[in-house]
Parts: structure tokens; C-alpha cells; sequence
């Protein structure tokens, strides 16, 4: 079965090979699971855009030779390990937080560890010496924490405050 | 484990590359003391300069030290004492134990995705796909997995009740079906559950208050010091960094309530700002994703009905999958090597980016001895605070900067952070012995201990008695790898070593750098013992200690096994203090070590040039894999094949020979030489010319440093003409070059349009001035 169609949640069909999709752990399950052996068959992917879901093949297929990830070396000093990301994935994942954020939540419920950990690493990137200000400003978030809570973490946190 | 790359610093004390000697700010005296020592990196030595990194602002610690003597570098430490830890070793690997989440199957008919209770789920899940065979079967054991996982989901809702409770608006996003705000809003009152996720939830625990501001702490300030870092990388060949660091901490007494009373004030001003922010962040309406949003929202919460909707979030606010924004903050904190302060920012952001980077998992690597901690909150109230509540989790914890280590905080040490691997406590003076043992007893994966700077003076109940080191090295035998025991005064360093030889097979650091003995006097140690007991070890440190090794049989020497996995050395000295090893001593040493990278021993008076030169060779010869070697004879530093450095070499006649001799031998590898400061019009000029010799190959050379030099103008065109690769060049204060040509060219079009200029003739006619 060298082929799956997968639907995404704008209702559009595209048609993957099953050998690029393999790194996704859902979909692997289902087709474990369910055996789909029709070509015709549809998988909905409730969650995942159009334009999400090409960036997720796209990615996909330039990885999919790609051995297992083996577990990162006890001893490479922390901040080393930015330089893992490779220029295809650096190019790749340039895109707005908007799509960022799409990126990782498909990956998140495809289970693709690979791409869920690139996105992860570049959205710490991001945040990297930023306060929570530029934070939010950077991805458009709305303090939600009461004037209490920002007293408590104020409090929890005043041992090292910002200056 | 540690193929590759170090990091890792040392507090041995920058020498002090100079013909009349070395200055060194070791005394114990002014150990803890701000003002212990000038500290100054001469210009003349910018193989260091540029990768000195300065943690912290203001108070620059490095200044240029304006001499009258020529060929000086000083590189000295405001305080010795500062050790610090932030080793190579890596620390936060993703814990997610707070929520794991794994879609398992998806298979919808297109309805909107919700998480529902267990049974409910799977029966509405039934009806939904049940045009597609096969499903039965797999629902069933789904199923199963469902109800395994109900009980997880119970302690979920009381997280929710939490949640609701709080009286701030809230959004849920449908991106996030495995989101526990979503099963929280589902929880009640099931959707279609087409997309079912498998989730597993532990409620994280309740956010507690903080410990409040400390009654009458003692205002304590931290002296910063400078930390010396070396590294060796494959990649990036030796860097050298200095940064500063709140080394010791000069106890300043109790400050009176007035500073606290200005405080308060502070904090009420901040507390102002605070809110007008946060009123700007309300009104600030979020764009992004709001029809989305609130489409979602209105489906969730339309069984919910409690929570209200103002505002709408972006996305990366409140509906990232808590174990994504986990995964993304252990990768900050990786990168940014350590939990502060980027998991303390992370918290204020936003409720769920709160709650997340409170969780104990992130804060696996914790240096407290950063600067952004005030020393004022350094009491032991807040210490055992954070033991228990922050750091459970916590593997690698510096302490150093004037932790009060008291019993009570050992103790909570002991029992909440049982996964430390890494500890730091430098500068812990109040450690005592009993304290060490405990600590080695009972956290059982400990690894790498920092014990620097711990005392100054003989003392019996200290962490560093021979007994007390011997007894951590027999407790922790196998588990020990790095061992850091710098600037203290060790009373039978002898029996240290020889424990660490019988127990720790494992060492792989062994940092002696800076170490007296009670009477000041030569240390012996059996270096052939501690070969064949520590043969993993990479790393040995015996920077400005007055060690000698100790009189053994040749059988003795014959059979040891050397270090073969050796890959720093130092041993340099302060001439003016000691005489350091001789060149038997250490060949003795280098026995077997092959993969050796980085030698210093200078101020070794004792190991002659051309003793050195022939050695050192040797040992290129003997190494295929040996990347760089750097020595310094007569504080002349040199680092083979990656970079080539002479500062400020020592005119004299053997040295002359020298220089040439290391041009000439390793010319088709360096890349970088520092020739800067180097006296001696004939010694130079030599050099140069060895290095630039018409031969076959071209050489590889690309930075060139001849600042202050009596380098020749018919040298330098020379080296431009035969040195095509040339980026930078540095000809300032050159004082035999004609004018017009005595500038820093940094940037390779300056080199070529100099060797244009000079190779044209442009400066032919000027005379010599």
C-alpha cells in the first residue's frame, strides 16, 4: 500500500506516499490499526491545514531517509546544541509564528518527534533573553494572569528579578 | 561521554607572560577579597582577547594594562577563589512528566474534536467512524486504554477547578484536542469525540508563594571575579574566555532597614508598572487567529458556560499542548545553560507559560551563583524553599557565590534532589566535612563535584581535609568523574591522590590548580600511581601548585600505563614562586598521551626550549589525532595546527633558535600566529622568514600578528607576498615598518589592498623611520 490520502481540515485531499509519512507515529498507527488497504481511503486529519499539512510533507520527505534520532550526548555542553539544526531545517523553518504555530501543533498531534523538536528548538531560540514583554509582543499573547498572580510569580521570582 | 568537545574552566591562574616572570594573585590573603589583585590582558595577546566574554555588565574586571615592560600579557584574576561550574555536561533532557501526550488514532467524519471522558468518548467515537472497518477492534482496545487513563483524567479536573476557578478570562483553542483545558471543558459534557488522543496527566503541583522577602537578611555583596575558561573543541580549536562571575562574597555585615526601606519603595514603583502594563495588555487585542478562536470557544464552552470571553489569545498563549511549551522551554534552558533566567521569564508571560515553566522537570540546571541572584536572598530559607519546590528535579546545582550551606539545607538537599548529578561549591567555606559525606552518601547519582575555594587555610573539619577527600573519593569510587579542588590549602595532597588513584577509575577532570600546602612547601605525588588508578582521565589541572612528582623505580615508570586519554595539561607556574617540573617530570606525564590538545607550562624554567621543542614534537610525531598543541617556553605560547602563538617571547638567544625552529617545523599548519611584542629584530625577522619561505605549498596562514614587533619591512612584504590566504594582519607599533603601513588590517580586502600596495612598491622608497 505505497499510498495514503490524507484530508486536511480545509477539505482538501493530498495523496502521500506512505514511505514519507511513515515518521509520523499517528498515522502509522492508523494504518497499523486500520489497515487501510484501498488506495481510495481518506484520513482525516481534523487538525491540520492545507498549507500546514504541505509544509509538514515537504518536510517529511527531505527527512525521510533519515536514521532514527539518537539520543543527544550526555556531555555536549548545553549551549552547543542550537549549531544541530541543519540549513535545510533552518531554511524550512523560516515562516511567521502564525505558521510556526500551526507547524508544531500538527506535529504535535502527527507525533513527529523530528519536526516537533526543530520547531520546539527554534521557538527556544526565540525566546532566548527575551523578558515576558517581548515575549508576548512576539507572539501576539495576552497576559491572561490576574494582578494576584503577577503578585505571586512577582513574589516566587523576586529573588531574581530583572533589575 | 565527551567525544568532542570541552567545556570547561578552570580557576587556574592566568599567567603572566612575561621575561621578568609572572604575577600571580594567589595569595590566600586575598582570597574573598575584592580588591585582591589587578587584573589586565594585554593587547598584545588577541588570541585571548576576542573570546573573552563578560557575564554581567559594568565593572568591567579586564583592563589594558599600561607597562613599561615590553612583551607582557597579564591575564590575572580579581579572585581566585572563583570557580565555576557550568560544565560540559548536559542537563535537562525533556521530562514531560507533567502531561504526555500521544494522538494515538484519528478518524473523524469531520466534526469538531473534543475530548471526552473515557466511556462516552469511545461510544460517541464508535458511532462516528463506523463506515470504516476495522475500527471495532481497534476501539475496543482503545478502549481499554481509555479507562486505564480515566484516573489520570480525575486528577486533571481537579487542575481544572483550579483553572476555572480564577476569575481571568480564557480561551481554548481548537488545535489542541489533547489540551487539558479542553478535556477540563469537555470533561463535563462530551462532544463528538472523533479525534481521540491518549493522554496521560499529572496534575503539576499547586504554585505556592513564594518565600516572601527575608526579615533582616544580611546584605551580602558579591565580589565578581573572573572566571577563566579554556576550551578545546575539534571544531573550533582552544578559546579562552574570562567572564565574570560573583565569585566570593564579602559579608559586609547587616544592612539596617534603610536599604529595605528604599527597597519597598522599589517594589511598590515596579508593582505600578506593572499593572499599567498588563491593563495595556488587556486592552490589546489579539489578531491573530481570532475568528478561529473564538469559534472554538464557543463550541467548548457552551457546556461550561462559567468562563467568559473579553479578550481572544494568541495561540502560543494558552492552547499550546503543555508538553510542546516543555519541550520548548528544556530547550531554552539548554541553550541558555540554565533555568535562570529564562524559565523565571517564561513565567510571568502568561497563565499556562506560568504553570509550565513552574513545573519541577524543567529545572534541571540551576546555577545560583549567577549574578541575577541578589545576595540578599541568599538565606537558607530560601534555599530549602527552592530545594523543595523548584529543584526536585534538579541535576546540575551551583551553589557557589555564598549559599549558606547549613545543616538544615544539606539535609533538604539530600532528600528532595535525589537526581543531582553536578554540584558546585565553590566558595562554600562553611562546608564541612561531615557535610561533603553526607552529600556523598546520599545523593547517589552525583558525578562532578566542585570543592574549589573551599578553604584557605588548614583546618581539620573542613570538606577538604585529607580525610574528608578521601572518604568522598572511597564513597563515591566509581561514580566520580570530575573533581575540582582548586584554590585550596590541601594538607596531604599526597594521600588525596593516592585515593583518588585507588578509587575513582572513572576521573576524568581532576582540577589541583592553585593548591598550597599548609607550610607552602613542594607537593609530591606519585603521578605514576594516579596513572594506572585514573586512566580515563582528560583533564588534569596543576596550574601555579607548586607540584614534583615523586622519586619512583623506572620499573614503576616503565609499567604505568601513562594517560592515554589525556587531552589538557597544565602545569604551568610562576617562576618567581617555583620552578615547577623539569621535562623529565614531564614526559613522565605525557607518558601514552596521544590525544593530548593542550599543553601549558609556562613558566616552567626548568623545561628548556629546545628540550621542549624536541619533546613536544615527539609528541606531534607520536599523535596522529593530536589536533593542537600549545606550550609556552620562556612565555612563549604556541598552539600547533589550529593556532600559532608567540606573545611576548622572550629574547634570548635559544629562543631565537626556537621561535624559528617552530615557524619552520609546523609552517604548513598554522593558521594563526602571535608574534606580537616579540623583542629581537634578528629573532623575528627569523621567524617570519621561516614562515613564509618560497617552498611548494602555500601556506595555510591566515592571521598574523606582529603588533609591536621590530618585524622588517622586507619580512612583512615577504610574508604578504607568500602568504596568500592572509585575512588579518597587524603591523601597529611595528617600529621598523615605514610609515603609513603600521595599521591593524582586519578584514581580508585590507590585506589585499596592502600586498597591492606594498608588492607594487608603494613604500619601497620610504626610509626605515
Amino acid at each position: 500500500m505505497p499510498f495514503v490520502n490524507l484530508e486536511s481540515s480545509d477539505g482538501d485531499l493530498v495523496k502521500v506516499d506512505v514511505d514519507v509519512i511513515k515518521c509520523s507515529v499517528t498515522i502509522n498507527a492508523l494504518i497499523e490499526h486500520l489497515g487501510l488497504e484501498d488506495d481510495n481511503e481518506v484520513v482525516p486529519l481534523q487538525n491540520v491545514g492545507t498549507e500546514t499539512l504541505h509544509k509538514v510533507l515537504a518536510w517529511a520527505k527531505h527527512h525521510k531517509d533519515d536514521l532514527p534520532s539518537v539520543d543527544d550526548d550526555e556531555d555536549d555542553p548545553p549551549r552547543e546544541r542550537r549549531t544541530d539544526i541543519t540549513t535545510w531545517d533552518a531554511n524550512f523553518i523560516k515562516m511567521e509564528q502564525i505558521q510556526l504555530f500551526d507547524l508544531i501543533l500538527a506535529a504535535n498531534y502527527l507525533d513527529i518527534s523530528g519536526l516537533l523538536d526543530l520547531g520546539c528548538k527554534i521557538v527556544a531560540d526565540m525566546i532566548k533573553g527575551k523578558t515576558a514583554d517581548e515575549i508576548r509582543t512576539m507572539f501576539n499573547i495576552v497576559n491572561d494572569l490576574t494582578p494576584q498572580e503577577q503578585e505571586q510569580i512577582r513574589k516566587e521570582n523576586e529573588w531574581c528579578e530583572e533589575k | 561521554m565527551m567525544n568532542g568537545f570541552y567545556d570547561f574552566q578552570t580557576t587556574a591562574e592566568q599567567l603572566l607572560a612575561d621575561s621578568s616572570g609572572m604575577m600571580m594573585n594567589m595569595s590566600d590573603s586575598e582570597f574573598g577579597s575584592s580588591d585582591s589583585s589587578s587584573l589586565g590582558i594585554s593587547h598584545s595577546h588577541p588570541r585571548i582577547a576576542p573570546n573573552l566574554m563578560l557575564n554581567g555588565g559594568g565593572g568591567s574586571q579586564f583592563m589594558m594594562m599600561g607597562t613599561t615592560v615590553q612583551n607582557q600579557t597579564y591575564i590575572t584574576q580579581q579572585n581566585p577563589g572563583a570557580h565555576h561550574y557550568n560544565n560540559n555536561s548536559s542537563s535537562g533532557h525533556h521530562h514531560h512528566q507533567g502531561s504526555t501526550i500521544k494522538p494515538m488514532v484519528m478518524r473523524s467524519g469531520g466534526k469538531p474534536a473534543a475530548m471526552a471522558q473515557a466511556q462516552q468518548a469511545c461510544t460517541m467515537n464508535n458511532e462516528s467512524s463506523s463506515r470504516h472497518k476495522h475500527t471495532d477492534h481497534f476501539l475496543s482496545q482503545f478502549q481499554e486504554q481509555m479507562s486505564q487513563m480515566k484516573s489520570a483524567m480525575d486528577a486533571v479536573q481537579n487542575e481544572i477547578l483550579f483553572h476555572s476557578s480564577s476569575p481571568a478570562t480564557h480561551q481554548l483553542s481548537p488545535h489542541t484536542p489533547s489540551s487539558p483545558l479542553m478535556v477540563g471543558a469537555a470533561g463535563g459534557k462530551p462532544m463528538a469525540a472523533a479525534a481521540m488522543a491518549m493522554t496521560s496527566f499529572s496534575p503539576s503541583p499547586p504554585a505556592k508563594r513564594g518565600p516572601g522577602r527575608p526579615r533582616g537578611s544580611g546584605a551580602a555583596q558579591s565580589t565578581k571575579s573572573v572566571r577563566y575558561q579554556s576550551q578545546i573543541s575539534a571544531l573550533n580549536g582552544l578559546k579562552i574566555r574570562i567572564k565574570k562571575s560573583p565569585g566570593q562574597l564579602k559579608r559586609k555585615g547587616y544592612k539596617g532597614k534603610g536599604k529595605r526601606k528604599k527597597r519597598k519603595g522599589n517594589d511598590d514603583e515596579d508593582d505600578d508598572d506593572d499593572n499599567s502594563d498588563e491593563e495595556e495588555e488587556y486592552r490589546r487585542p489579539s489578531v491573530q487567529k481570532s475568528t478561529k478562536m473564538s469559534h472554538a470557544t464557543t463550541n467548548l464552552l457552551s457546556g461550561d458556560g462559567n468562563a467568559t470571553t473579553t479578550t481572544s489569545q494568541s495561540g502560543w498563549g494558552d492552547s499550546l499542548p503543555e508538553h510542546v511549551l516543555s519541550k520548548i522551554f528544556s530547550y531554552a534552558v539548554k541553550c541558555e545553560g540554565g533555568a535562570i533566567p529564562v524559565l523565571v521569564r517564561a513565567s510571568k508571560v502568561s497563565r499556562l507559560w506560568w504553570k509550565t515553566a513552574s513545573k519541577p522537570d524543567l529545572w534541571t540546571l540551576v546555577d545560583l551563583s549567577s549574578p541575577r541572584v541578589k545576595d540578599k536572598f541568599k538565606i537558607e530559607r530560601n534555599l530549602v524553599y527552592f530545594l523543595e519546590h523548584r529543584f526536585p528535579r534538579v541535576k546540575h546545582l551551583n551553589l557557589a557565590g555564598g549559599w549558606p550551606l547549613t545543616n538544615l539545607s544539606i539535609d533538604v538537599l539530600i532528600r528532595s534532589c535525589k537526581e543531582l548529578e553536578n554540584i558546585g561549591l565553590n566558595g562554600c567555606q562553611k562546608l564541612t566535612a561531615q557535610h561533603l559525606k553526607t552529600i556523598t552518601e546520599s545523593c547517589l547519582s552525583l558525578k562532578k563535584i566542585d570543592l574549589s575555594a573551599i578553604s584557605t587555610t588548614y583546618n581539620t573539619k573542613t570538606a577538604v581535609s585529607p580525610a574528608a577527600i578521601a572518604d568522598c573519593a572511597e564513597t563515591m569510587g566509581e561514580r566520580l568523574m570530575h573533581l575540582s579542588l582548586a584554590n585550596n590549602c590541601l594538607a596531604n595532597c599526597p594521600q588525596i591522590v593516592a585515593s583518588l588513584a585507588e578509587f575513582c577509575p572513572n576521573l576524568q577532570v581532576l582540577d589541583l590548580s592553585n593548591v598550597t600546602s599548609p607550610r607552602r612547601d613542594t607537593i609530591v605525588i606519585n603521578i605514576e600511581h594516579l596513572q594506572q588508578g585514573c586512566q580515563r582521565l582528560k583533564i588534569l589541572r596543576l596550574t601555579n601548585s607548586d607540584f614534583v612528582l615523586s622519586e619512583t623505580s623506572l620499573k614503576e615508570q616503565v609499567s604505568s600505563p601513562g594517560f592515554k586519554n589525556l587531552e589538557e595539561l597544565s602545569i604551568a607556574v610562576d617562576p618567581k614562586r617555583c620552578v615547577g617540573m623539569d621535562e623529565g617530570d614531564l614526559e613522565r606525564i605525557l607518558k601514552q598521551a596521544n590525544k593530548l590538545k593542550l599543553l601549558d607550562v609556562r613558566g616552567c624554567s626548568r623545561i628548556g626550549d629546545s628540550g621542549l621543542v624536541s619533546s613536544s614534537i615527539c609528541i606531534c610525531q607520536a599523535s596522529s589525532t593530536c589536533l593542537m598543541i600549545t606550550y609556552t617556553f620562556h612565555s612563549t605560547f604556541i598552539h600547533h595546527q589550529y593556532d600559532f602563538h608567540i606573545t611576548g617571547c622572550y629574547a634570548t638567544r635559544s629562543s631565537n633558535d626556537g621561535l624559528e625552529l617552530v615557524s619552520r617545523k609546523w609552517r604548513h599548519s598554522f593558521k594563526e600566529i602571535d608574534f606580537s611584542w616579540t623583542p629581537g629584530e634578528e629573532t623575528i625577522n627569523c621567524a617570519v622568514r621561516a614562515l613564509a619561505e618560497a617552498d611548494d605549498d602555500v601556506p595555510p596562514l591566515r592571521v598574523l600578528d606582529l603588533c609591536g614587533s621590530s618585524v622588517s619591512f622586507d619580512s612583512v612584504k615577504l610574508a604578504l607576498k607568500t602568504c596568500i590566504h592572509l585575512e588579518k594582519l597587524n603591523l601597529t607599533s611595528c617600529r621598523a615598518l615605514p610609515r603609513g603601513i603600521k595599521r591593524n588590517y582586519q578584514i581580508p580586502d585590507e590585506v589585499v589592498t596592502l600586498r597591492e600596495q606594498v608588492l607594487s612598491g608603494k613604500y619601497d622608497d620610504h626610509p626605515d623611520d
